[in-house]
């Protein structure tokens, strides 16, 4: 089958210049410019080539979705504008046949003084729709908004809520055989994205093209069956979206910073007569210091090195781990929660003390494990909520084998529990 | 690309020549663009097309106090009420400058969609005349009732001057604001420079005062300002003189280098457009 889209060879540079300065001139700078140099050229040393994008080469076949992945700054928003003819490429050159329509936001174009009737006319002309298409398709378009008694109201009168469910209504019913979209879907309500989504897919049976853009892989999956990744504007892979996801996931891991605090080491401030911890850190199986993060589906082995000062029957020594997104206190362990006949005792001198935190327990995000405890029932030597010893712990990946459950869900816990099917 | 069923070319450096087939083919959008700011602008002024009105009437009246009775400036003729003359100027200089103004705005006033969406990049600065020509019409028939309230019979040389010199105000406005627009983007002090440019310009084109206050010998050069053909043709016209039609040949063939000169300047930046907004 003959593609819909070509893309040959195309690059594109941006000069970047080294001077702290405003994205636009100013006549005095110009001026001030010939007087310095006066014979020109000069300039020019202070600039550097950057290459948004660099010898990009695929093609879209009819009645795909073809999806463009990778994080930002790799590249996608610029070749997204070069395909919807927003930039022009440095060099190469690109075939589209067919008629096609680009969808770089909804609502394009948008006036708060206009009415919701005006809106839709002037944003459906906009994106490429006729008038006569528009007039023919209006009433398809206010029954989807859900919006139809206030048509006539100014948009600036509305929720944020029904100005995204009226944008998405126009573009939902936008006709053309080659769709160029942004992460437009990615906004507004899930409820109505997915309806929007849905329309949208509708007409892809219509043997409709779509070139697919996004770093969200939930829509990714959903959408696309074929795609590339860019990477600092290369292809870094192309082809099955499964393979380019679990590359994606990788790509990130590899270029994620390091955790700011993996280890935490006493600098002598942290003192008392009963427990003095000298040093915090987490391993993995291996032994070896997590310095990024580890896959859920190994355990984690959180260490605290000490010298016990005092002994005591009533000193406890644990952890908490907290969600650093949202600050929840995940859990708290110690080593005598177990029955009392197995506890080990802390003898005075140096002490290490390991716990296991489970594989496929907490779900992927960042954590914090504290050390905490004190004399039971008496009081607190590292009292939660308190500046207490601290490392960050990260899981990443790993969450299970299943195809269908790659990327991380909702949910503080991702436990694989266990399901008996009775077939009747 | 509407109904543009063929190939798309999207080439490299690619010499951007001005497509007429692909203007019209947006010929739709021109309209909405155009249909917007006619709307808005009614909606958002309390007075809606009552401005379009006052503004001329009110700078007339002004004019007439302190230029005619004050500072004693004439219509050059006696039987031409000094009103009804600086009315007729400034309904065209106010259809200039605004045209002039929006057009050089367009730009950066619709860099949200022009980052967004592809369109010929020249729509918005066309569309930006039409609002400057529906607030022309609202002011021409105020001038009818004027002329009838002053008793003064329109001579019909006038009369057939109100369109083509209107024409010529706006390729001229569309001309000098392409330049401007293009400047606009890359050097942001235009902006504020454009109502001071504009604010001169008023007072070096015979708009308040007759086109014979001017030295006979530079009078020539007086045409080379496409506004002063297109207001002194029309108010001899009006007011039964004789027009000078070569100066107004003049500028029509300076209004029509500015238009192929601020075309030509304004699809060489257009390139470099989404860099700079």
């Amino acid at each position: 089958m003959k593609p819909v889209i070509e893309v040959n060879n195309i690059s594109k540079s941006y000069q970047i210049s080294h001077q702290e300065k405003a994205s636009y001139d100013t006549i005095k700078d110009d001026f001030a410019k010939i007087f310095k140099k006066p014979f020109g050229g000069g300039a020019q040393a202070e600039q550097e080539t950057f290459w948004a994008l660099k010898d990009i080469n695929f093609e879209v076949n009819p009645g795909e979705i073809f999806g463009v992945i990778g994080k930002n700054g790799s590249g996608k928003s610029t070749l997204l504008k070069i395909l919807s003819r927003i930039v022009d490429p440095t060099s190469g050159d690109i075939k589209i046949h067919g008629k096609v329509a680009s969808l770089l936001e909804v609502g394009t174009g948008f006036h708060p003084e206009l009415t919701g009737r005006e809106n839709i006319y002037f944003n459906g002309s906009m994106i490429g729709m006729s008038k006569q298409e528009i007039t023919k398709k209006f009433d398809e378009i206010v029954a989807f908004s859900e919006v139809e008694k206030f048509l006539d109201t100014p948009v600036k009168f509305y929720s944020s809520g029904m100005f995204v469910r009226l944008a998405f209504s126009v573009a939902a019913h936008l006709d053309s055989q080659i769709l160029i979209l942004d992460e437009v879907l990615s906004v507004g309500d899930a409820g109505f994205q997915q309806k929007s989504l849905r329309k949208i897919l509708s007409t892809m049976e219509e043997g409709r093209t779509v070139l697919f853009v996004s770093h969200s892989m939930g829509a990714v999956r959903q959408l696309c069956n074929r795609g590339l990744l860019l990477k600092n504007g290369r292809i870094n892979l192309m082809g099955d979206v499964e393979d380019l996801i679990s590359r994606y996931m990788e790509v990130m891991e590899e270029e994620a910073p390091d955790l700011a605090q993996t280890v935490w080491e006493n600098n002598g401030k942290t003192t008392n007569k009963y427990f003095v911890p000298n040093k915090i850190y987490a391993t993995g199986p291996d032994g070896k210091i997590i310095k990024k993060s580890l896959p859920n589906d190994q355990d984690h082995y959180i260490t605290i090195e000490a010298d016990v000062k005092q002994e005591s029957d009533l000193l406890t020594i644990g952890i908490a781990i907290y969600n650093e997104a949202n600050g929840s206190l995940m859990l708290m362990s110690y080593p005598t929660d177990k029955p009392q006949s197995d506890w080990q005792k802390l003898k005075k001198g140096k002490v290490i003390l390991r716990s296991k935190l489970p594989a496929h327990l907490l779900n992927a995000g960042g954590y914090k494990a504290s050390l905490i405890g004190g004399i039971h029932n008496e009081f607190w030597i590292f009292e939660p909520g308190t500046k207490i010893p601290s490392i960050q712990l990260n899981i990443n990946g790993g969450l299970s084998e299943s195809p269908y459950w790659k990327l991380p869900r909702e949910g503080l816990l991702a436990p694989i529990l266990d399901w008996e099917i009775e077939n009747k | 690309m509407r109904s543009l069923d063929d190939t798309l070319v999207i080439e490299a450096g690619k010499t951007n020549k001005i497509s007429i087939r692909e203007f019209w083919l947006y010929r739709e959008l021109l309209y909405f663009f155009a249909w917007r700011d006619i709307k808005v602008r009614y909606k958002q002024t309390a007075l809606g097309a009552g401005w379009a009105i006052l503004q001329p009437l009110l700078a007339a009246a002004i004019f007439t106090v302190f230029f005619n009775k004050v500072a004693h400036i004439s219509t050059g003729a006696s039987n031409i009420p000094y009103p009804v003359f600086a009315y007729l100027g400034l309904m065209y200089w106010n259809g200039f400058s605004t045209a002039l103004l929006n057009v050089s705005n367009s730009l950066l006033a619709n860099s949200g969609v022009i980052n967004k969406v592809y369109f010929p990049r020249l729509i918005p600065p066309f569309s930006a005349t039409a609002l400057s020509i529906v607030d022309f019409c609202f002011a021409l028939a105020v001038f009818f009732l004027l002329l009838v309230g002053f008793t003064i019979v329109p001579g019909w040389v006038g009369i057939a001057l109100i369109i083509p010199s209107l024409i010529l105000a706006m390729v001229a406005a569309l001309g000098i604001g392409l330049v401007f627009a293009s400047l606009n983007i890359k050097y942001r002090d235009v902006r504020s420079a454009l109502p001071y440019v504009v604010q001169i310009a008023f007072f070096v084109t015979p708009v308040i005062y007759p086109l014979s206050l001017i030295p006979q010998r530079f009078q020539i050069y007086a045409f080379l300002n496409p506004a002063t053909g297109a207001i002194s043709s029309v108010k001899a016209g009006i007011f039964h003189q004789p027009v000078n039609w070569v100066g107004l040949l003049i500028s029509w063939v300076s209004a029509l280098i500015f238009l192929a000169f601020g075309l030509w300047y304004f699809k060489r930046s257009e390139k470099k457009l989404p860099d700079y907004l």
